[in-house]
């Protein structure tokens, strides 16, 4: 329906990975440049945002960064609702964060329930790439991963040495940006306005009669 | 008074023993902050809990019990297969064995349940020490096991650990009180049947049992908000509908929803401000329930908190007022704030200053009649700063700020940054109150630090003597000599950063006592301009203050025990 430039450019972006895989810090990472190994674990769910320049344009990022343990329903809706991005995230030393991806994945498509499943934006973080010595997934296997589900752009960060972290969002961010020019009714949380001005109407477009 | 003197922890026990206090009593003890500064909010708690009786006499055997009752269960669950009480056959007692009965498969089955609780464990409260030891780690880690496992239907959840750890913090820190107050000879003027019971009551070999009695007692009362939402196919979009308000599914989520609505009735504006930016408290609310406000509050002032929530069973009704009187407190913060000003805010709430007036908030909408309205000039936080004392991410976003505010608001707005003018006549009394509260703060801080000196100087000087008399080992000599730097070391304000250095056990004891957070009730010191700001305006700080001039929060005094 629309078509153009959003009035504002705001991208909502998603963090879903197992637990422990490091989604707070990578957050934290790269909003606030700073890394602890004294995070708590998230508890439902955590907000950030950071104003970005992505090829001359201003954007505001709203960064959520949820619980590593928050399945089904638990967060609610409005919680998923409008993201532009996904951001899945492993931790390379631990294989079943890994194979969990899938189950994400498929949760986040379940609960966002954008209307073109199939090309919604998704990147792929393995985590903890400075413990290359507990390596426990290869980057092999993780593109090959990627590249089973329409070619997921992947990057190894670590949130820890801040390694590739910055140029991982960027990535994102022009993801997610480049995506709202193509489709920008994603979440067909309300339904078209009814307009009254019957000249104007452009939803009957066989005139006459419905019934 | 940051420890309860001679008499007055004496006082307190008396007042349990003889069963002077009935139940109203506490709870009116637990309303006004009396267990701020006491040595029995375990006692209080466990009274209130039902896991005590309030009859004295009646402790000794009901606390027994209740430990009988957990080492079943405990033996039950947890499964050891190096325990020689285990069954020995090497048939069944073996790695290899696929057999159902081997402790073995029951133990590797739990693995995953293990790793998931010691994940969360280890990041209980980073900022105390007393989470830092193994021992209370593993102590967690038990009790959290046998409850996921006696509770198949909710398990673990993330979350629960923080439940826990507060619990855990109070049975401790009492336990640490009464064992000062036995080796002060503080309680000789008790009977015998009296000291008894108080050493039943704070055996520290029972900690682990005494911590599952209170965590089941809170976690029945939390349990709905932990429970998983049943999983529904998304419903069709209904026009005038919105998503959230038709999938609500959980009882959590059901709970935040009538919050919300509730804040319809006593802050029109700020609901409407909330719903106009889509701000449900679905949203920012599920950490502030599952963790009863966990996160959002120091740890002094939120026992101060459970005080009352756990006073008011159902706890319920009350929680829903503190969560409510949260949002109230930081109302012109959000009417002043854009979608992601308030989730910044709201996701990280600032630090209350006061937290009596707080919790007078929050009981007047528990119960307006009898509770009067603490005064809105009263209500005052630091929105410019989170609760670690960094640099709160809203601070100088006031370009963020589209939304229309009230024009007492705008005005407000439109003073900040101007010079901040006299103090009013009305104002004089309240601020000098407040100055004179920092001076004795600081006085009582410069006590301390007398004290402190002296013992540690008299332990230099038997040092000396030992060295002298070569009556002592070297390496104890230096062990005890590193105990003392560290005692010294810990009156600096920047304690916390000293790296620490190999401790013996017994040293480590002393210093986690050492670095305990203040016991409640501590004013924090607060730097000059605070205070000014704090008197001449009541609603915010001003956001162009230099970060170094803000105080942190976690920067509250503290006394190290010897």
């Amino acid at each position: 329906m629309s078509s153009g430039p959003r009035k504002k450019a705001l991208l909502k972006v998603i963090i879903l990975g197992d637990s422990g895989v490091g989604k707070t810090s990578l957050m934290n990472q790269y909003v606030n440049k700073r890394f602890s190994n004294q995070y708590k674990a998230t508890i439902g769910a955590d907000f950030l945002t950071k104003d970005v320049m992505i090829d001359d344009r201003l954007v505001t990022m709203q960064i959520w960064d949820t619980a590593g343990q928050e399945r089904f329903q638990s967060l609610g809706v409005a919680f998923y609702r409008g993201a532009d991005c996904c951001v899945l995230a492993y931790d390379v030393t631990n294989s079943t964060s890994f194979k969990n991806l899938d189950s994400w994945r498929d949760e986040f498509l379940i609960q966002a329930n954008p209307r073109d499943p199939d090309h919604f934006p998704f990147v792929l973080l393995g985590n903890k790439m400075d413990l290359e010595q507990n390596r426990a997934v290869s980057s092999k296997r993780a593109q090959t991963w990627c590249q089973s589900k329409n070619n997921i752009p992947y990057f190894e960060v670590s949130a820890k040495e801040a390694l590739n972290v910055e140029s991982a969002f960027q990535a994102i961010a022009r993801d997610a940006l480049a995506r709202e020019s193509q489709d920008s009714q994603d979440f067909p949380d309300f339904p078209d306005q009814i307009r009254l001005d019957p000249n104007q109407n452009n939803r009957q477009q066989g005139g006459g009669c419905n019934c | 008074m940051i420890t309860p003197t001679t008499s007055g922890i004496l006082r307190e026990y008396q007042r349990f023993l003889s069963c002077e206090i009935g139940v109203d009593e506490l709870i009116t003890f637990c309303r006004t902050g009396s267990f701020r500064t006491a040595a029995t909010r375990s006692i209080a708690w466990r009274i209130l809990l039902k896991c005590l009786p309030i009859n004295s006499l009646e402790w000794v055997p009901v606390i027994e019990q209740s430990r009988r009752e957990y080492a079943t269960l405990r033996s039950r669950h947890v499964a050891n297969p190096r325990d020689p009480l285990c069954v020995q056959d090497p048939q069944l007692n073996n790695p290899l064995s696929e057999h159902s009965k081997s402790p073995w498969s029951r133990y590797f089955a739990d693995g995953e349940l293990r790793d998931l609780i010691l994940k969360d464990v280890a990041r209980t409260f980073p900022e105390i020490e007393l989470f830092q030891d193994a021992e209370v780690k593993s102590l967690m880690c038990s009790v959290l096991h046998v409850y996921a496992k006696d509770n198949p239907f909710i398990g673990y959840k993330q979350g629960m650990h923080e439940i826990l750890a507060p619990l855990v913090f109070v049975l401790y820190n009492d336990q640490q009180l009464y064992q000062h107050a036995l080796e002060d000879f503080q309680l000789r003027s008790l009977d015998r049947t009296a000291l008894h019971i108080l050493q039943v009551l704070h055996d520290s070999n029972y900690f682990e049992a005494d911590a599952y009695v209170l965590f089941c007692e809170v976690m029945r009362e939390l349990t709905p908000w932990y429970e998983d939402a049943g999983i529904v196919e998304p419903p069709e979009p209904h026009p005038f509908e919105r998503l959230q308000d038709t999938m609500i599914t959980s009882r959590l989520l059901k709970e935040l929803n009538e919050i919300g609505q509730r804040l319809a009735e006593f802050d029109p504006p700020l609901y409407r401000h909330l719903t106009n930016l889509d701000i449900p408290a679905q949203l920012f609310g599920i950490r502030w329930l599952r963790l009863l406000f966990g996160r959002e509050f120091p740890l002094p002032d939120l026992l101060f908190l459970w005080d009352i929530i756990l006073s008011d069973r159902p706890i319920s009704r009350i929680v829903e007022c503190v969560f409510l009187a949260m949002l109230v407190y930081i109302r012109e913060n959000l009417l002043a704030s854009d979608y992601g000003g308030c989730l910044q805010f709201l996701m990280r709430y600032p630090p209350v200053v006061d937290v009596m007036a707080f919790a007078q908030l929050a009981l007047h909408f528990r119960a307006p009649l009898r509770n009067s309205r603490p005064k809105d000039s009263q209500l005052t936080n630091y929105s410019n700063m989170t609760l670690q004392g960094t640099v709160h991410p809203n601070a100088g976003n006031q370009k963020r700020t589209v939304s229309q505010p009230p024009p007492q608001q705008r005005s407000q707005q439109a003073n900040r940054g101007k010079q901040r003018r006299p103090y009013r006549q009305e104002e004089i009394p309240k601020a000098l109150g407040i100055f004179e509260e920092q001076v004795a703060v600081l006085q009582q801080r410069l006590n301390e630090r007398d004290i402190v000196t002296a013992v540690s100087a008299k332990r230099i000087e038997e040092l000396v003597k030992n060295l002298e008399r070569g009556s002592l080992e070297i390496g104890t000599i230096a062990a005890q000599l590193r105990e003392v730097g560290q005692q010294l070391g810990s009156l600096t304000m920047d304690r916390r950063k000293e790296t620490p250095e190999a401790k013996s056990p017994a040293q480590e004891e002393r210093i986690k006592v050492a670095n305990e957070p203040v016991r409640s009730g501590t004013p924090r010191i607060f730097g000059v301009n605070e205070l000014r700001e704090l008197n001449t305006n009541n609603q915010n700080f001003s956001h162009s203050k230099p970060p170094s001039q803000q105080v942190p929060r976690d920067r509250v005094l503290g006394i190290p025990r010897f």
